[in-house]
């Protein structure tokens, strides 16, 4: 059956009188003109409305829909607080075609939801530089997708303009045309959602509660890198996606994928760096997804832990607590044990120092390698000659060794012109590089080679 | 094939070629009113383009989800009649344009049997003409020009490719069919990642006596009239993908493929025609 057009929907909304079954006559928003006010979305022609003092959402659908009826039967049944409040009502309202006949057509009546869409919230946060409002919104927006994770139902089209932020900054979620439910488990689908948001793979047969994952994992991702640099808005937003499409992160692509990447990994944003790592998921399902999310959104999540541990997860190495708990995400090439409150991690060629918060002290950009610290200091190698840093990030010891171990009892081996001697916390050499071979000072000694004669040394180069 | 979606950076493009030649002053039915053939064309595509110009309205404005273009045909020439002279017109510009409107009253009886008079606007960016011959030839080489410098823009690569509208009511009166099979071929011929240009021969009638044939599967549904197979020729196969909705309007009881034509067209099924054809506006 085909459906009306715009313009023949809006002629009946116009002269509502007698043409509404059951709503009567609705008093639809105008324009100066007195035109009646409408968008449209892909689905479906828009109107707002008022009745009895409440505002409405009439939506007049330009196209045959398998699930429409079984869908909002269901949201209907089981009111959520993600939701906004619709119901269909079959054979509602009467339209005319061009020749004059007229037949009753289903229509969707919401209640309206006060606020604006995240689109054009976060076109005013990046526009007025608001950080701290761009952080809200993606925390807000992970409270949601942990939330919907949850749920037996999937949205099936989540995307900024698909989600209102109300006045009291709480999230809902608009347009259900796409929503999966449990009763329709097994059958296919028509609606696929919006691609810039979607899985590639994304297709008919992919319908059940897990639609929403890697749009999430995007939306999430998107977000906490706009909480971190706003900029990133001007720089990849495009008419049709937020910053990223999903085709060009899946064929490595994508230049702003690569950027976001960086800037997670330069600020220290482990468990967003791990969640947009998800968007190179083979699959539109991602089941690591809702336990990601719960430690992003537990208030657990941001304290600093002491005690943590190496872990290993699919070759990547991240932290836990004693307890098991995740407190860093695997998300490392390497990394090492915890030492006087920092660990030394790698990222590709990339070098951190980081808390047990998993906060960057250190960015080690401009370093080939860094060694764990050792009594306040790491042995850094630059352009291939060795230093030492501070747990600030300050050069005490300039790079002009061909190597150097760490520091312990205030000394460390250090090679010089291919010999081996010792230099103290205070850059000055306290051993003269002489010896074919040095070890570290334990317990006031260490072995050391001279002529081929190997012998203890204490830390005033006597013979012990 | 004929799947790809509809977007602001990939938007598809429509033609609609309108017989304006004398012939078409003769009258026609139209819903429960009589009116001109010319007449009659002009309210449906003006009210196309309107359903266009809708569908792109967004919270933020209007977007340009389409490309549209309207040649009509009389008096030995083909005049572009929207958008520029060589050039396809954008729904926002289009929405903005200042051009003539025109009231509508009509009678309409509610469900409760009650008949309310209502009046409606119409803004025409396509005004009716009737006079002259019939250059179709003309015309469809315009098209041709404008869907082949569509279709070679890289933007347009992936884009759901064009869909023509031809509608007159007669035979053209500078080239002869194979002239007109020629061209309508190389229109055919030009195509996008995600198909061929698609191609709608129309051909209005004015008599109720004449029998329509809609969307026919093979020349056998067509009557006997060299006129009517030289349409076909000219038309596309229409794919697969709009066989179901064909299947519910085509009154020829053949299998697909059908051909994108119709023959002694009421205007009830050059609308119905119509709609199927723009069916892609479903696509955004």
């Amino acid at each position: 059956m085909g459906y009306p057009s715009i313009s023949q929907y809006i002629e009946s909304v116009s002269n509502a009188f007698g043409l509404f079954r059951t709503l009567g006559e609705i008093d639809a928003d105008r324009d100066l003109y007195g035109q009646v006010r409408f968008t449209t979305g892909s689905n479906a022609v828009i109107v707002r409305f008022r009745q009895e003092g409440s505002a409405f959402l009439l939506k007049c659908p330009l196209k045959h829909h398998p699930h429409r009826r079984r869908i909002y039967d269901y949201i209907t049944e089981h009111p959520d607080s993600l939701l906004s409040e619709a119901r269909l009502l079959p054979e509602e309202i009467y339209v005319y075609d061009p020749l004059d006949n007229g037949a009753y057509y289903d229509v969707v009546v919401a209640r309206w939801v006060e606020g604006c869409t995240l689109e054009a919230e976060l076109r005013r946060a990046v526009r007025q530089n608001d950080r701290a409002g761009l952080a809200t919104l993606a925390q807000q927006f992970d409270r949601l997708a942990t939330a919907l994770l949850r749920r037996e139902w999937a949205h099936g089209d989540l995307k900024p303009d698909n989600i209102i932020v109300t006045p009291d900054g709480s999230l809902r979620l608009i347009d259900y045309d796409a929503m999966f439910i449990p009763n329709l488990a097994g059958e296919r689908t028509c609606e696929l959602g919006t691609p810039p948001f979607q899985h590639p793979l994304r297709d008919e047969y992919f319908y059940d509660k897990h639609l929403d994952d890697y749009s999430i994992a995007l939306l999430s991702t998107s977000l906490h890198a706009l909480a971190l640099e706003p900029s990133l808005y001007g720089k990849y937003h495009r008419a049709d996606n937020l910053l990223l499409f999903p085709e060009e992160i899946l064929s490595d692509r994508s230049p702003a994928y690569e950027e976001i990447l960086h800037l997670f990994l330069h600020h220290g944003a482990h468990a967003s760096y791990r969640m947009s790592q998800l968007l190179r998921s083979p699959m539109p399902q991602i089941d690591t997804l809702p336990a990601l999310l719960e430690r992003m959104t537990s208030p657990a999540h941001s304290s600093a832990t002491p005690a943590l541990h190496l872990f290993e997860e699919n070759g990547r190495l991240g932290y836990r607590s004693s307890s098991g708990e995740i407190v860093i995400e695997a998300i490392y090439d390497d990394a090492s044990e915890f030492r006087e409150g920092m660990a030394v991690v790698r990222c590709g060629s990339h070098y951190q120092v980081i808390d047990s918060g998993g906060h960057v002290v250190l960015n080690g950009t401009e370093y080939e390698i860094i060694k764990p610290f050792h009594e306040g200091l790491a042995a850094v190698c630059k352009k291939g000659r060795w230093g030492y840093i501070d747990s600030k990030g300050n050069m005490i010891i300039e790079p002009r060794f061909e190597m150097a171990g760490n520091m312990h009892q205030g000394m460390a081996v250090i090679r010089l012109n291919g010999k081996y001697g010792y230099i103290g916390k205070d850059g000055i050499i306290a051993i003269a590089p002489k010896f074919d071979r040095a070890s570290g000072f334990r317990n006031g000694r260490a072995e050391v080679e001279y002529l081929g004669e190997s012998f203890f040394i204490n830390i005033l180069a006597k013979i012990v | 094939m004929y799947s790809a979606r509809i977007t602001r950076h990939n938007p598809t493009a429509f033609i609609f070629l309108i017989d304006r030649s004398g012939s078409m002053e003769e009258k026609i039915k139209f819903g429960s009113h009589t009116t001109t053939k010319a007449e009659a064309v002009a309210i449906v595509t003006n009210m196309l383009v309107k359903e266009l110009i809708n569908r792109c309205r967004r919270e933020e404005g209007i977007v340009d989800y389409f490309d549209i273009a309207a040649i009509g045909y009389s008096s030995g020439h083909a005049t572009m009649l929207l958008g520029g002279k060589d050039s396809f017109a954008k729904p926002s510009i289009l929405a903005m344009q200042h051009c003539s409107q025109r009231s509508f009253s009509r009678e309409r009886v509610l469900p409760n049997g009650h008949v309310v008079v209502t009046t409606d606007e119409l803004k025409y960016w396509i005004e009716p003409k009737a006079e002259g011959n019939t250059p179709m030839c003309s015309a469809m080489e315009q098209a041709l020009h404008l869907v082949r410098k569509w279709c070679k823009q890289t933007t347009n690569k992936a884009s759901y490719p064009p869909t023509i509208f031809n509608i007159t009511d007669g035979e053209a009166s500078d080239g002869d069919y194979q002239t007109l099979i020629r061209i309508a071929d190389e229109i055919k011929q030009q195509h996008t990642d995600d198909g061929h240009t698609l191609l709608f021969n129309i051909n209005l009638s004015s008599s109720v006596e004449d029998k329509p044939v809609i969307f026919p599967g093979s020349k056998d549904d067509l009557p006997c009239c060299r006129y009517a197979e030289m349409l076909y020729e000219m038309s596309s196969q229409m794919p697969e993908e709009y066989n179901e909705t064909i299947r519910h309007i085509s009154n020829c009881h053949c299998e697909p493929p059908y051909r994108g034509m119709s023959f002694n067209t009421p205007i009830a099924d050059m609308i119905a025609m119509m709609n199927i054809g723009s069916i892609s506006i479903n696509k955004i």
